[in-house]
């Protein structure tokens, strides 16, 4: 009995030292650049949104970020990286929603799971979503769904390609709305040239590349996916006023991740310099300059908004058999 | 047009700025180091420093953007002359007489020529950007993923220009590219093909790792078996750089032809801005009256191919300004620069924001310029660098090559493909069989399998009637025909070369 009780003592008095020492590490974290490894090539709307932040954040901390792009394999070589990284806070992931929601679902086997590997950090912001229509379809959701079900396929719809945010947010808007249209993925913004020149009659795209084509009449913006309207696009209706309240709203989110076991007073520490960063005058102007908002949630929120996503948009996998 | 003359007025003002020459100039110099390096890309030149130009004025930021692109786009070809190794993808075509020419004894020549032609190619384009934007971004709107198909099949005619000697050789060369490009995910389906579980191989070989492998290992293993030709270099090359320079003048229809289809290709977003230099270079063969000297250190090679390649630069700003629909990767990355700094593309870009974006043309004007002293230097000093002895240059270009391959996505898997594609690389070398069709093909392959596919999804699987579009749309037929053509001249230069011998 003795020596168990001794043995507990010291257990107990192990795991406060670790407490303690974690604590520690943190009061001196960081004390060297930050890695962000990126799974998009440089320059894409991920890439440009961190590049942002993280010019403010590095002040906060008083340390530089370093953003590595790891792009291919619709994420997973960057995910895998950021897995197999030593979980102290000085390697981190931004990824999209696709890579904690629809990736490890869709990949067989599964490429990781987000939930046994990694830590949230923070959910910093991220691009609202529109279906857009070329010129010559109705411009009524109501009459396009119409159409779909007299016809199934009967009109297609571009998307950034298998497995991107677009293709989910289209699966999802299929789903809910009981259509069936067909999907043509393009490779990137050929899709936005695609729609303008009439070769397709839809796409799910984000507000910031759909605007210009919309703005210069040569497409047309038919609902935001989404149940508030979009102050880049004020005129378009949402998903409610087109007649469906209880649609799952699609946005493009970047969210932060750390590797499974980094410090808890660490992640608070990065998810602050961020909270500083995104309530920044300076960095909203900016983010507001490239069409994309800030929406900041903190690691717990992250956490359940990932889950919730996820579980619905695993039944989605299965019921469409959405496999690559 | 009266707009447009303010617009040059108004933008040509706001440039004699001495911080926005000195960013130009500073973007040059930038440009041509990411350049010349293979491994570094254009596309990744630009994007790094975008995040720089932030806190500029946004007259300042674009200068030095565009300096980047103009001066990286050229730079490739000073590796590619050099060490035989393009620095950008856009340069493949530039090696096939550009490095000839250097073992001739003319690398100074060779880079003074890719430099003027660099030149002029990107400042006329630009003249077609300033005066014939709107009605040249209607094209990139003409195309639809047959049209690409079709474009791609074009393509494939040239590898037999590039397969001087044997043809069956070229073709076997053209086919392996072709096979290559299967590799990765299904464009549409998203199946995983010959990927061998390595999850790096899902989006296919990476076209400037296996540029790195296919032609930095075999040259240096040659070189360091010495068996390579002893590089010549005599004193009175390196003197009258300029005159030499000069000379580009000579060649007055190949500039302006291959322009013309650097422009073209550049504005038509999906045609993948690398394959420029080696239609041009196939046009400037077929157009020669000694084809056989192509191949083997014919000035012209250079300067077609030079040429159109910087002719790109103005022609993916069309769509990308005027549409918002960028030409290519690095125009795309450009996008989102001028997006941060408040400048929507579309027509209030030439209205609204007219003097910024007259200005950030105009500057592009001077970018096309300020690389020409750089070139000259180069030119120079290059020269002497092709001296140094094997054993110290061998090792360096393979340093180079390793780091150039990890650098494109920080992947350690993509040196060892940049490795086993070199070993690829010597068997051909050695065999003799022509290292370029493999490169077309594997550009043309991954196009081609794409857009077959997603031009048939478009019409429900059905083939005939895909084929009934392809022969009725006004822009395939124009491709069609051109394909014939170029098969067609293909044709009567072999029986001509037969005769003659």
């Amino acid at each position: 009995m003795k020596t168990i009780l001794s043995s507990l003592a010291v257990t107990a008095g192990l795991l406060t030292t670790a407490g303690a020492s974690a604590t520690e590490a943190a009061k001196d974290f960081p004390q060297r650049p930050i890695t962000i490894v990126i799974p998009y090539s440089a320059g894409g709307g991920t890439d440009q949104f961190m590049r942002i932040a993280t010019e403010r954040a590095a002040e906060v901390l008083g340390q530089q970020f370093v953003i590595v792009n790891k792009p291919g394999a619709s994420t997973v070589i960057g995910v895998n990286s950021v897995i197999n990284a030593k979980p102290d806070g000085y390697t981190l992931l931004v990824s999209t929603n696709t890579s904690y929601t629809l990736i490890p679902y869709a990949i067989s086997p599964p490429p990781y799971s987000p939930e046994k590997s990694l830590d949230y950090v923070a959910t910093l912001g991220g691009t609202e979503m529109v279906l857009t229509a070329r010129l010559g379809v109705p411009t009524e959701l109501s009459k396009i769904l119409e159409k779909s079900r007299q016809d199934p396929g009967h009109y297609t719809y571009a998307t950034y390609g298998v497995g991107s945010s677009t293709h989910l947010a289209g699966e999802v808007l299929m789903n809910d709305t009981n259509v069936e249209f067909r999907h043509i993925p393009y490779k990137g913004v050929e899709a936005v040239t695609a729609l303008a020149g009439g070769q397709v009659d839809l796409m799910v795209d984000g507000t910031n590349a759909a605007g210009t084509m919309i703005n210069a009449g040569k497409t047309k913006a038919v609902v935001v996916l989404q149940h508030h309207r979009s102050e880049y696009l004020p005129d378009t209706p949402t998903l409610s006023e087109a007649g469906y309240p209880k649609a799952t709203a699609s946005v493009i989110s970047y969210i932060m991740a750390a590797p499974k076991g980094t410090p808890e007073p660490i992640i608070k520490k990065i998810e602050n310099a961020f909270s500083v960063a995104m309530s920044d005058p300076g960095v909203q102007e900016k983010i507001k300059g490239m069409r994309s908002t800030i929406t900041f949630r903190n690691a717990e929120e992250t956490r359940s908004f990932v889950n919730e996503q996820a579980a619905a948009f695993k039944e989605i996998v299965e019921k469409k058999n959405i496999k690559f | 047009m009266d707009s447009i003359l303010n617009g040059i007025l108004v933008g040509t003002a706001m440039l004699f700025d001495p911080l926005v020459l000195l960013l130009i100039l500073l973007g040059t110099i930038f440009g041509v180091v990411i350049g010349s390096l293979p491994g570094l890309t254009s596309t990744m030149g630009v994007a790094l420093l975008v995040p720089v130009t932030f806190s500029m004025p946004p007259i300042f930021g674009l200068a030095l953007l565009g300096a980047i692109y103009c001066s990286s786009t050229y730079a490739g070809a000073i590796s590619a002359i050099l060490i035989n190794i393009p620095g950008t993808p856009s340069n493949c075509s530039t090696l096939l007489d550009g490095y000839p020419m250097t073992k001739k004894g003319q690398a100074g020549l060779a880079i003074a020529l890719a430099t003027a032609a660099s030149a002029l190619g990107g400042f006329f384009s630009n003249v077609g950007l300033l005066f014939l934007a709107p009605p040249l971004a209607q094209l990139a709107l003409l195309f639809g993923p047959m049209e690409y198909f079709l474009v791609a099949l074009f393509g494939v005619s040239v590898i037999a220009s590039l397969s001087e000697g044997n043809m069956i050789k070229g073709f076997l060369s053209g086919v392996a590219g072709l096979f290559l490009a299967t590799i990765g995910m299904h464009p549409i389906t998203g199946d995983i093909r010959f990927t061998l579980g390595v999850p790096e191989m899902f989006n296919g070989l990476p076209l400037v790792v296996a540029l790195i492998g296919l032609y930095s290992i075999p040259e240096v293993i040659s070189s360091l078996m010495d068996r390579a030709q002893k590089v010549e270099s005599s004193t009175a090359e390196v003197k009258g750089l300029f005159s030499q320079m000069m000379q580009v003048f000579r060649y007055k229809m190949v500039l302006l032809r291959s322009t013309v289809i650097g422009l073209i290709v550049g504005v038509v977003p999906g045609a993948g801005s690398s394959i420029a230099g080696f239609l041009a270079y196939d046009d400037a063969k077929k157009a020669s009256k000694d084809p056989g000297s192509f191949g083997k250190g014919n000035p012209i090679g250079v300067i077609s191919s030079e040429a159109s390649n910087n002719a790109v630069v103005g022609g993916s700003l069309i769509p990308t300004l005027t549409l918002g629909i960028p030409g290519n990767a690095v125009s795309a990355v450009l996008l989102g620069g001028l997006m941060i700094h408040g400048l929507k593309p579309g027509p209030e870009l030439f209205t609204q924001n007219m003097d910024v974006t007259y200005a950030f043309i105009m500057s592009m004007f001077l970018a096309n310029l300020a690389f020409v002293p750089i070139g000259l230097v180069v030119a120079k000093f290059g020269v002497s660098f092709i001296k140094t002895p094997v054993s110290i240059l061998g090792p360096l270009v393979i340093a180079l090559g390793v780091i150039g391959s990890y650098t494109l996505n920080a992947s350690l898997i993509d040196v060892w493909i940049m490795l086993a594609v070199g070993m690829l690389g010597y068997a051909m070398k050695e065999f003799d069989v022509p290292r370029e069709p493999l490169v077309l093909g594997l550009v043309l392959g991954t196009m081609a399998e794409g857009e077959l596919a997603r031009a048939l999804s478009l019409v429900q699987g059905s083939v005939p009637a895909l084929l009934t579009d392809m022969f009725t749309t006004p822009v395939s037929l124009v491709i069609i025909g051109l394909t014939g053509l170029s098969i067609a001249q293909g044709i009567r230069t072999q029986l001509h070369a037969r005769k003659q011998k």
